[in-house]
């Protein structure tokens, strides 16, 4: 009975990763020596979309080798969002099959893709022309800066690693430091990190109500808009409070990085405790179901603080925007915000553990970035021995497959509790 | 070992038989179609569960072969209580006694080979005819 697909993206992840770092261990990659399993540390940061790493891509790895490094995020975030499309379009086409009528009065019929294939295609297709459209806005600023070749190079690498939330730079150890007052390059960066973290449902969604009416939208395109506004522009504005000498621009840029991408363009090491704080909380937000982004993902905290609200009205059912969750969504929700949690303290213990040289606000920075896959580095990385390596690359892989995973397990037509019922007894909490 | 018993159907008939065992500290499963009634027995007994009884689906779930003793006290449905005799006897419980509501129930019953058909009207409708010949009115 219980569901064995989300096996496919787990196992995908592992041979994606260890063939990255094969390619990644030939000389023709490297400027500098590597180890396999430095390799193999690049290769999964890189295929999960964390971009958490040792030497900075540029000293490392040589213009092929950043090639292979550009492929593994193409193929990390497009095979990611690609198979989680796949997956509840086959769903929902099994429910179609079975339930027409309610389809056809809910959609009007336009929703019926012919074939799950020509749906995929839809989403390449999509991920492809955002891609070159930010390849080409980001080439106009690099190739004044850095002559045609080596522009057009940037402006398609920085393309890809916004659009797939993955967060690298090729611009060298400054990082994008001197961009800092680049309101054109933030901008387009900006807009692209947002469109990966958006989801592709929710594209999908907007594109088939042209834009207009906020209310015919579906109940997760509403959660995911308004949540992931609010969840950006609350963390912007306590940013330029806890960090005054920042620009407006910087703190919703920082805001919105953190949220998943994790480019590096002003030094965290200079942050307040305050704005470390709020940057793991945000971390641990995330970006939107079916994205390229990592995290809790928003839909999750919107649950969570929608299902508070109503208990504490002393309501039954957890309402948004007059629409009734399903009491398993909830739960669901409640069980991945819990395991999230439970992991991080935990990591963060064992990482504290295995280096005891580092503060507890960097071990806990550390452990969320990467179980959330955003990459944000407050100190040099704090993992120093091979156990630190291998539970960063652990909690990596969890942060990316495992909700989806959970979710994907957990999908049953119908509850397998449902054909025996229990008798209902009250206890008490206080 | 305790002697464990299930107890299918909670009527007037089962839920005073449920009620009953547990006093003498059997351990009791009571299961019924009616969550109603299962909240209402749950107090007394070990367990109680509620399950579509016609569904072997839902029979699946509940560890019957564990059981010695099998009460199925269904007077009315007739596949109810077929049903559910079939299950515990298939699934290996040791003891079966079953209810019957009329006097063709019963002949099915004993065709299944039950270990114990009870036939209430029956049985109290001779046990009454016994106390009056036995009373001596003035």
């Amino acid at each position: 009975m219980r569901n064995k697909s989300y096996l496919v993206p787990l196992l995908g992840f592992v041979l994606i990763s260890i063939i990255g770092a094969v390619v990644l261990c030939l000389p023709i990659c490297n400027k500098a020596e590597i180890t396999f399993h430095e390799a193999f540390y690049a290769s999964v940061s890189t295929v999960t979309g964390t971009a958490l790493l040792k030497t900075p891509i540029v000293e490392q790895f040589s213009v092929i080798g950043q090639i292979v490094i550009l492929m593994l995020m193409e193929v990390g975030a497009l095979g990611f969002i690609v198979f989680i499309s796949y997956f509840w379009a086959k769903r929902n086409k099994k429910m179609k099959m079975s339930d027409i009528i309610m389809v056809n009065d809910n959609t009007g019929g336009d929703n019926n893709y012919n074939t799950i294939k020509e749906h995929s295609m839809f989403v390449f297709n999509l991920v492809l022309r955002v891609q070159i459209i930010g390849a080409v806005l980001l080439g106009i600023r690099f190739i004044p800066e850095f002559g045609l070749i080596k522009g057009i190079w940037y402006g398609i690498f920085h393309s890809i690693s916004a659009f797939t939330n993955v967060g690298y730079d090729i611009i060298g150890t400054s990082s994008l430091y001197n961009y800092k007052s680049d309101i054109y390059l933030q901008i387009v960066l900006m807009i692209l990190m947002l469109l990966g973290s958006i989801g592709i449902f929710a594209i999908e969604d907007l594109k088939k109500h042209k834009f207009k009416s906020f209310n015919k939208l579906r109940l997760q395109t509403k959660i995911i808009l308004v949540y992931s506004l609010i969840f950006t522009l609350v963390p912007a504005i306590l940013l330029k409070i806890f960090e005054p000498q920042m620009s407006i621009l910087n703190s919703l840029f920082m805001a919105l990085t953190a949220r998943s991408a994790g480019f590096t363009l002003i030094n965290l090491e200079s942050f307040s405790i305050a704005s470390k704080l709020l940057l793991i909380v945000v971390m641990f937000i995330g970006g939107s179901p079916a994205s390229t982004a990592g995290g809790m993902r928003v839909i999750v905290p919107a649950i969570i603080f929608s299902t508070v609200i109503s208990t504490l009205r002393g309501r039954e059912n957890t309402v948004m925007f007059w629409k009734k969750i399903p009491n398993i969504v909830v739960r669901k929700a409640f069980a991945i915000f819990i395991i999230f949690l439970m992991l991080s303290i935990l990591a963060s213990m064992l990482l504290a553990y295995c280096n005891k040289e580092v503060t507890l606000l960097e071990v806990i920075f550390e452990t969320v970035s990467a179980l959330t896959n955003a990459g944000l580095a407050v100190a040099e990385t704090t993992s120093v021995n091979a156990i630190g390596d291998w539970l960063l690359l652990i909690l990596m892989f969890i942060g990316r497959i495992g909700p989806i995973a959970m979710v994907m397990a957990f999908v049953h037509d119908e509850p397998v509790d449902k054909l025996v019922d229990y008798p209902t007894e009250n206890v008490m909490l206080y | 070992m305790k002697k464990q018993c299930i107890i299918v159907g909670l009527g007037k008939y089962g839920k005073t038989i449920a009620k009953k065992l547990s006093d003498s500290k059997i351990e009791v499963l009571a299961v019924d179609s009616d969550m109603h009634i299962v909240e209402e027995v749950a107090p007394y007994v070990t367990k109680a569960v509620c399950i579509d009884v016609t569904s072997e689906d839902a029979w699946e779930q509940l560890p019957i072969k564990d059981f010695d003793i099998g009460v199925v006290c269904f007077g009315e449905n007739l596949s109810a209580s077929i049903l559910s005799c079939m299950i515990l006897q298939e699934r290996g419980v040791k003891y079966i006694i079953a209810k019957a509501g009329n006097k063709l129930h019963k002949n099915i019953l004993n065709r299944l080979n039950i270990d114990e058909v009870v036939f209430p009207e029956e049985f109290v409708g001779e046990t009454t005819a016994e106390n009056i010949l036995n009373l001596e009115v003035e």
